[in-house]
């Protein structure tokens, strides 16, 4: 059985906010950090989160700028802009009451089955 | 960062774009290689994670959420590149663009100025002219100053009501005189139209009660004409009548009244002033049913208009109980002052001309269809490299429409001359009328929408087309299915010269209406050597002595007659009717227009006298002349009037003479009865010469300048030039018309030739192969005219056919002529043939002298 499956629509959104929220970071760590936190359950491509680290700066969410790494590389770090941190707490609190919804509805349709 | 910002900064952002990517790698990498994998494969590794780079930067771009700009950025650069590469093509369409949009944009500020630009007045959609009915069905009767202060009283509860009457008086600036049109406003009309001046303030309501000076507002336009702009004009005294009067305040450039019809005032002075001005004026003013006013009302809030009109036939019955003789059966009209038929006028003219822009769409249209199949291999590869089809629609007509905003730019040139010129194509007003034509935002907007109407007409179909190329035939690398297009091609060339004809059936009855109001007897000779001399004192004199101007005049060698004139023939003025009583022939007074004039003036006119004689020297103010149909409709004949008694403006008068009934207002008029009145003051002179009048008018000017320094000589025309006016509305016409078919004819046949010479040059190879089979000439020319030449026939046949209907239904604007009248059918057929000709026997001739070996070579 495949352990993987992909991100529902407009997670990878909320997933990349949260990630950036906790602090400046490129785009490698970001993707790095999606494959560990979710224990590569989720897999998100690259190639689709650089559209979309540069849709959320274009929206306005997080901001660009260019910094040196530990390593003494250049390399775009985002973080949140305020208007991203509304959105964050917004969005993750709207994922939280559909995701109790959608186990409540499968607690009960198991119970039914029984 | 703004779109703009992205947009100049595409370059950087693209290098930035590249550098995150390949950060992205070399960490990944060096990961992967820290976790043992040789670097070859890591790099690899790393790669396949990440994704084709090109789609990921594509996705990136698509994210940036500009790239619509970017991309209409990219099209307008290849658009140009693409212009540059076919400069002829490119000229050909902007040049029929600039054509077509040029006079279309001119006619459209002088449309827009006269009818339909909005009334800049407060709350205009609750104002209503007054109007009075009479007891006559469809007649307007005039109504009075002393009438308006009783419907303004009596209507306070419902509306407020303002008056105005037109008029002229000199206006002296610097020495030189000039009839200005001077507006008399009651004290309350501009606090009501709530607008607001340019400069100083509007008239207001204790302007009426003035000292000394009149105080008067000027419009813009004389501010700019007679004072320079001069910035100090409010406070300064200015000569109007010969007397002092106090500027105020200027009105605002882009004020349009109630009431405006063609040029806006030029002065405007309150009631008071006016009436102040002379006895006579005065008297008129303030007598009931003498002096017309024009009343307009705006309604109070909430008040409706069944229920104002209600209140104010109260004060109407009211005033028909008082004044029986002039209000008995009157009743108050009130009609909205935004008229829609006027817009709809406007429209069905700018209608008119936008056809010779539908037949320049047609050339664009023609033009993009052949560069789109002659690019058709380019759109095949880009559409197999996987570009969208929606990407190819936009560039195509982003191509489109900088042609189109190309064509729009160079005719708004073009109309900005054609508006210079303008002014000296009009006819000789009585007074100087400026109609404020310039390039505004209104025009600026109209041609945009022009261009953008151009584009959609001529670039969507072609657009559609070239970007579905059909791939089958393109790998068999033969030409692809004509038919279709072929199809629309062909109804392009429909369309043009059905357009053309239409325009040219016009030109022709409006051409052959011309020529028929030219022969129309006015009730003298059109020709006569005669000028027509206004004259003003410089002071108030109480009696003018004109007879000593006449003497001075009479003089100058060359000078054969000089007589007056209270109104000059058709001028326009002076056509109020009069009440006339004819003691033992009616017993109510009827109403019955007339003129004053002076010794010899039907001799000198050319008048047909019937019976009786002309007047002379030694007539008197109780001498009168009529007109044939006035003798024959009370005393039965022209013989029997002679001697008899009517009486007008309270004088009794005795006929002299019985002259031919002529025109009066206007050319077309039904024959009425009309009199002459003796008189021997007017300001008016008449002045017959022996030869060309125009070269006695210098002489004119000088006796005036030397002899009577104490006059001014504010006008000096010709009898021809008087009569511009009464030509103009056909001239105009005609030339209309005249200008939009020629126009459309030569766009017509160069959107023939194109055609043509599109479709000889595709089927070369086919006219060599048919010609090696040993086709003759003449079969090559069938080949090639029969199809162009059927649908200029169709063309034709269904312009004429719309222009004959069309003519049936405004057969009103015709005079004497068939609304399928032969001749006028006859020219248009004649020039769309020669047309054809021309466009056609280029391309033929080269369609004849194929030659076989050489084509069949090129296979």
């Amino acid at each position: 059985m495949e352990l993987r499956s992909d991100l529902p629509q407009g997670t990878l959104d909320l997933l990349i906010l949260k990630i950036v929220a906790l602090g400046p970071v490129h785009g490698y760590a970001i993707a790095q950090r999606l494959q560990q936190v979710s224990r590569d359950v989720v897999q998100a491509p690259q190639g689709s989160l650089y559209p979309a680290l540069h849709r959320l700066e274009n929206r306005g969410l997080m901001a660009a700028d260019w910094k040196e790494t530990e390593t003494g590389r250049e390399a775009k770090f985002y973080r949140l802009t305020r208007k991203g941190r509304a959105r964050l707490n917004s969005e993750s609190a709207s994922w939280r009451r559909l995701t109790e919804a959608v186990a409540l509805i499968l607690r009960l349709s198991e119970g039914g089955a029984e | 960062m703004t779109p703009w910002n992205r947009l100049r900064h595409r370059g950087k952002i693209e290098d930035q774009l590249e550098k995150e990517l390949a950060f992205h790698l070399e960490q990944h990498t060096a990961d992967l290689t820290a976790r043992g994998l040789p670097p070859g494969e890591a790099r690899r590794q790393a790669r396949i994670a990440m994704g084709g780079p090109e789609q990921v930067k594509e996705a990136c771009r698509d994210a940036r959420g500009t790239r619509w700009l970017e991309d209409l950025w990219q099209d307008v650069r290849y658009a140009l590149r693409m212009f540059a590469k076919n400069p002829g093509t490119t000229a050909v369409a902007v040049l029929s663009l600039a054509l077509a949009i040029g006079p279309n944009a001119t006619l459209f500020s002088v449309v827009d100025r006269i009818f339909l630009r909005p009334v800049t007045v407060h709350g205009s959609s609750r104002m209503f002219y007054l109007w009075i009915k009479g007891e006559r069905q469809g007649v307007w009767d005039n109504q009075s100053y002393p009438d308006y202060l009783d419907y303004r009283a009596g209507g306070r509860g419902v509306a407020d009501i303002i008056a105005s009457a037109g008029g002229g008086a000199p206006l002296s600036v610097n020495g030189a005189t000039e009839l200005v049109s001077v507006e008399m406003v009651s004290e309350n009309y501009f606090p009501v139209l709530g607008v607001h001046a340019a400069m100083g303030r509007t008239l207001l309501e204790n302007d009426a009660r003035f000292q000394g000076a009149p105080p008067v507002m000027l419009t813009y336009s004389l501010w700019q004409r007679k004072f320079g702009g001069a910035a100090d004009i409010v406070g300064k005294t200015i000569m109007l009548d010969f007397q002092p009067a106090l500027v105020v305040g200027v009105a605002s450039r882009d004020l349009r009244e109630p009431g405006q019809h063609l040029a806006p005032n030029d002065v405007w002075i309150p009631f008071s002033a006016g009436s102040s001005w002379d006895k006579s004026y005065r008297q008129a003013i303030m007598q009931r049913g003498k002096w017309p006013v024009d009343i307009t009302v705006r309604l109070h809030d909430g008040v409706k208009r069944e229920q104002a009109e209600a209140a104010l036939n109260a004060i109407a019955a009211g005033l028909a109980r008082d004044y029986p003789a002039i209000h008995r059966g009157r009743t108050v009209d009130l009609n909205p002052i935004d008229d829609p038929g006027r817009a709809v006028f406007g429209a069905i003219m700018l209608c008119l001309v936008s056809l010779v822009l539908l037949i320049a769409c047609a050339n664009i249209a023609g033009i993009r269809l052949a560069q789109g199949e002659a690019r058709r291999r380019e759109f095949a590869t880009r559409l197999a490299l996987g570009a969208g089809r929606s990407r190819l629609l936009r560039q195509l007509l982003v191509e489109t429409a900088l042609l189109a905003l190309a064509g729009a730019g160079l005719g708004l040139l073009l109309a900005r001359a054609m508006i210079q010129a303008l002014p000296a194509a009009l006819p000789l007003f009585p007074v100087a009328m400026d109609f404020g034509l310039r390039v505004d935002g209104r025009l600026l907007a109209y041609s945009l929408a022009l261009a953008i109407f151009t584009t959609l007409a001529a670039g969507v179909v072609p657009a559609l087309r070239a970007s579905r190329p059909d791939l089958a035939s393109l790998i068999k690398g033969g030409a692809p299915s004509g038919k279709l297009r072929s199809w629309f091609r062909g109804s392009l060339i429909v369309a043009q010269i059905a357009c053309s004809q239409f325009l040219l059936v016009g030109t022709g009855l409006l051409v052959a209406s011309y020529f028929q109001v030219q022969h129309i007897r006015p009730g003298f000779d059109i020709d006569r050597h005669v000028l027509f001399a206004t004259a003003i004192p410089n002071v108030k004199t109480a009696n003018l002595n004109v007879d000593d101007w006449a003497r001075r005049l009479r003089a100058i060698p060359g000078v054969r007659r000089v007589s007056f004139v209270a109104n000059p023939p058709l001028s326009g003025s002076g056509d109020a009717v009069r009440q006339v009583s004819l003691p033992g022939i009616t017993t109510d007074p009827v109403g019955i227009r007339g003129n004053s004039v002076g010794p010899e003036y039907f001799t000198a006119m050319g008048t047909a006298i019937l019976r009786g004689r002309d007047f002379t020297a030694s007539d008197s103010d109780g001498m009168a002349v009529v007109n044939e149909q006035m003798a024959r409709r009370f005393w039965g004949d022209a013989g029997r009037a002679i001697g008899q008694f009517f009486r007008a403006d309270g004088k009794d008068r005795q006929i002299v003479g019985v002259v031919e009934t002529g025109k009066y207002r206007w050319l077309t008029d039904e024959p009425e009865p009309y009199f002459f009145l003796f008189t021997r003051v007017s300001p008016i002179l008449l002045i017959e010469s022996a030869g060309d009048p125009a070269a006695i008018a210098g002489s004119v000017r000088k006796t005036f300048r030397n002899q009577l320094p104490d006059v001014s000589l504010i006008s000096l025309v010709t009898l021809r030039q008087e009569l511009g006016l009464a030509f103009f509305g056909w001239r105009a016409g005609a030339s209309l018309f005249g200008i939009s078919a020629i126009l459309g004819i030569f766009l017509s046949g160069v959107g023939l030739y194109g055609v043509v010479s599109y479709g000889v040059t595709r089927r070369a190879h086919e006219i060599g192969v048919r010609m090696a089979m040993g086709a003759s000439p003449a079969d090559v020319l069938r080949l090639v005219l029969r199809q162009g030449l059927s649908m200029v026939a169709i063309g034709a046949v269904i312009g004429t056919a719309v222009a004959v209907t069309a003519a049936r239904i405004v057969s009103a604007i015709l005079y004497r002529v068939s609304p399928a009248d032969p001749l006028a059918l006859i020219e248009a057929a004649l020039a769309v043939a020669v047309v054809t000709f021309l466009a056609i026997q280029l391309p033929a001739r080269r369609a004849i002298r194929t030659d076989p070996m050489t084509v069949l070579r090129s296979e």
